[in-house]
């Protein structure tokens, strides 16, 4: 049994999800497209039912991507639970009225009833039931009214006959619903509307969108350096570190797999052995910020506070060839620059998904890189973390226009929708951050493993002093780095922040430090990143944007060094 | 006849017309601005950014060349 969940953006479908399906959730792309949905499970009658997550869409034109994809899923499905806003009624019944011409069992989730009551809103369930000719069910996702109601009338309702209207005749018919069933009271602006306002308001709106940013970096870097300190190193330093020498030394009580498995000294950082830095970096000093990145994000995204900052940014990203909404990508990348690359498939042209990848690959550091570039130069003095920062940021700009300017295509006109503020529902948020932080640590752990275990072998191989010989005179000559660094940039392409961390025992000034933390940032994005640039731009493009990887990584680099050293 | 963009923030209107593509015209419609609604400008980014608006209970972020293909009455 095929159960699919389709309804508008923004109407709650993901929290009638989570309320509806267990923990297995698994969201895959779409095959042959790129688009994005989820599937569950959930008890059925006595057995199992699969529950498809359809991408949110105001209609089953099939004008764009996520239309088409709609439009197939509908094909497979054997049950339709369409999820309707309460508080929009109107807009939302032209996708049900479509739906309804393909005459599949249906079902309506009146989700969002409780904003509708105090919205003034005022729905009769019974008249559109009629109207509609399907069980209509007051829900409230978020807390879980009406899942109960919902799930006991699944089964029983039945196919209607519905005539294939014309675009004008679907408007008619819903105006004569809507006049039918729904009455709108009156009522003065709440507090909540006005916040709404306020945050969407040039004026006002920037302040608060640089205070939502300030205090959610704040937040995640203060709490994750909380956890690291009182509860993540203790754990190291006093249980595992002892417990990893001690069985490793039972067996290999000195050599080079020794060497590899534990590295030199005590050290967690520096000591590069497999089984030390290869598990503290992934799961001490990145995981904890990871899981606070995308639990802050997953509430921003289910407040509906992201479109808002998208609208703020439209003008700006307009000017470097993208829209508001393209701000997203980036802010994702901050956390993990693969799901940001990922995300650049919500921009509509492949203008802006190329300038989106190509920026997010060589301007946004991802938040492994932040925390050991911030970790690293903090010692010195906050300008030097200031320099790297401001350094992105200009580039980011720079390209942007530049790209802009010279990338044939249009930029089209933005269009999007801008939720009301919402309570997030802990269950979605919760899941959402858990898909995510599984990802990271299925993903990323393995790439450091590997990567400490390539760094050991060219040092136990001698392969580290070819390297050096050959590509050492190019950091020394135009960097002004010491040759060693290059070893740093060729582990930066399998894990940035191991790379980072390798440069703290080369005995640079704070200056050279500030200046190859900056290039690993730009030079190059890891390989995971750089894979998945590949699968969404084609060989083509990738080029493109790997050429201008290199032009922004050696200008950055000769200015830099002209400058700072 | 005035379009979107005319409006200033906080001034109410109803649209009269909608001009462009056939998919464009389904698509704002669809997502809940269609003739006859009545809208009210919340906000206009200024550097000629988006004009924010809201119908009913949707509001919507419109480019200002989007804005200036809708046309409405006062």
């Amino acid at each position: 049994m095929k159960i699919l969940l389709m309804g508008n953006p923004n109407v709650g479908k993901s929290a009638i999800f989570s309320r509806l399906t267990g923990v297995h959730v698994v969201c895959s792309n779409y095959p042959g497209t790129t688009v994005t949905y989820c599937e569950g499970k959930m008890p059925y009658l006595g057995s199992e039912a699969k529950l498809m997550d359809v991408p949110g869409t105001y209609s089953l034109n099939a004008t764009v991507k996520v239309e088409q994809v709609a439009n197939d899923m509908l094909q497979q499905g054997e049950l339709i639970v369409n999820v309707i806003d309460a508080t929009n009624l109107e807009r939302n019944l032209y996708l049900t009225l479509e739906l309804l011409e393909h005459e599949k069992p249906m079902i309506i989730a009146l989700n969002m009833w409780d904003d509708a009551r105090h919205l003034g809103v005022n729905i009769d369930v019974e008249k559109l039931q009629q109207h509609l000719g399907i069980p209509v069910i007051p829900t409230v996702g978020v807390t879980g009214e009406g899942i109960k109601e919902l799930v006991e009338a699944m089964p029983k309702t039945k196919p209607v006959k519905k005539k294939k209207l014309t675009e004008a005749e679907r408007w008619i018919e819903i105006g004569e619903i809507v006049s039918d069933v729904q009455q709108l009271e009156y009522l003065h602006h709440t507090l909540k509307e006005k916040l709404e306002d306020a945050s969407i308001l040039p004026k006002t709106g920037i302040p608060i969108a640089l205070a939502v940013l300030a205090l959610s970096f704040f937040f995640i870097i203060n709490a994750g350096n909380f956890i690291i300190e009182e509860l993540i190193d203790p754990i190291f330093y006093d249980y595992y570190g002892p417990f990893i020498r001690e069985t490793v030394e039972r067996f290999f009580p000195a050599g080079t797999v020794h060497e590899i498995l534990l590295g030199t000294g005590e050290d967690f950082v520096e000591s590069l052995g497999v089984l030390t830095t290869g598990l503290y970096v992934p799961l001490a000093m990145v995981l904890p910020f990871v899981i606070l990145f995308y639990t802050v994000l997953s509430l921003l995204e289910d407040s509906g506070y992201l479109p808002r900052l998208a609208t703020l940014m439209d003008t700006l990203m307009h000017r470097i060839g993208l829209h508001g909404s393209a701000i997203v990508p980036s802010i994702l990348g901050l956390g993990c620059n693969v799901p940001g690359m990922l995300s650049t498939r919500i921009l509509e042209s492949d203008k802006q998904r190329f300038i989106a990848a190509t920026l997010l690959a060589i301007c946004i550091p991802c938040l492994a890189q932040n925390a050991i570039i911030t970790g690293l130069l903090l010692n010195y003095g906050i300008r030097y973390v200031a320099i790297v920062y401001a350094t992105l940021l200009t580039l980011y700009i720079t390209i942007g226009f530049t790209l802009s300017k010279i990338i044939p295509g249009e930029t089209p006109e933005t269009i999007m929708e801008v939720p009301p503020y919402r309570m997030p529902s802990l269950k979605s948020t919760f899941k959402k951050t858990w898909m995510r932080v599984k990802y990271f640590i299925t993903e990323a752990v393995p790439y450091v493993l590997g990567g400490v275990l390539l760094i050991n072998l060219t040092y136990v191989s001698g392969l580290i002093n070819h390297i050096s010989r050959i590509f050492g005179p190019i950091m020394s000559k135009l960097f002004g780095l010491p040759e060693e660094a290059v070893l740093a940039l060729i582990i930066g392409f399998i894990r940035k922040d191991v790379a980072v961390g390798m440069l703290a025992p080369l005995g640079m000034t704070a200056m050279q430090l500030t200046l190859a933390c900056t290039i690993l940032a730009v030079y190059f994005p890891c390989i995971a990143t750089y894979v998945v640039l590949f699968k969404e731009l084609g060989l083509r493009d990738t080029l493109k944007s790997t050429a201008i990887m290199m032009i922004a990584s050696l200008t950055v680099g000769i200015l830099l060094k002209t400058i700072l050293l | 006849m005035d379009n979107l963009s005319d409006l200033k923030k906080g001034e109410s209107a109803i649209v009269h017309k909608l001009e462009g593509g056939e998919c464009m015209k389904s698509q704002l419609r669809s997502m809940g601005l269609k003739e006859g609604s009545k809208l009210t400008v919340i906000a206009r980014e200024p550097l000629g950014g988006p004009i924010v608006i809201k119908t009913h209970n949707t509001t919507l972020t419109i480019g200002r060349g989007r804005a200036h293909k809708i046309f409405v009455k006062k």
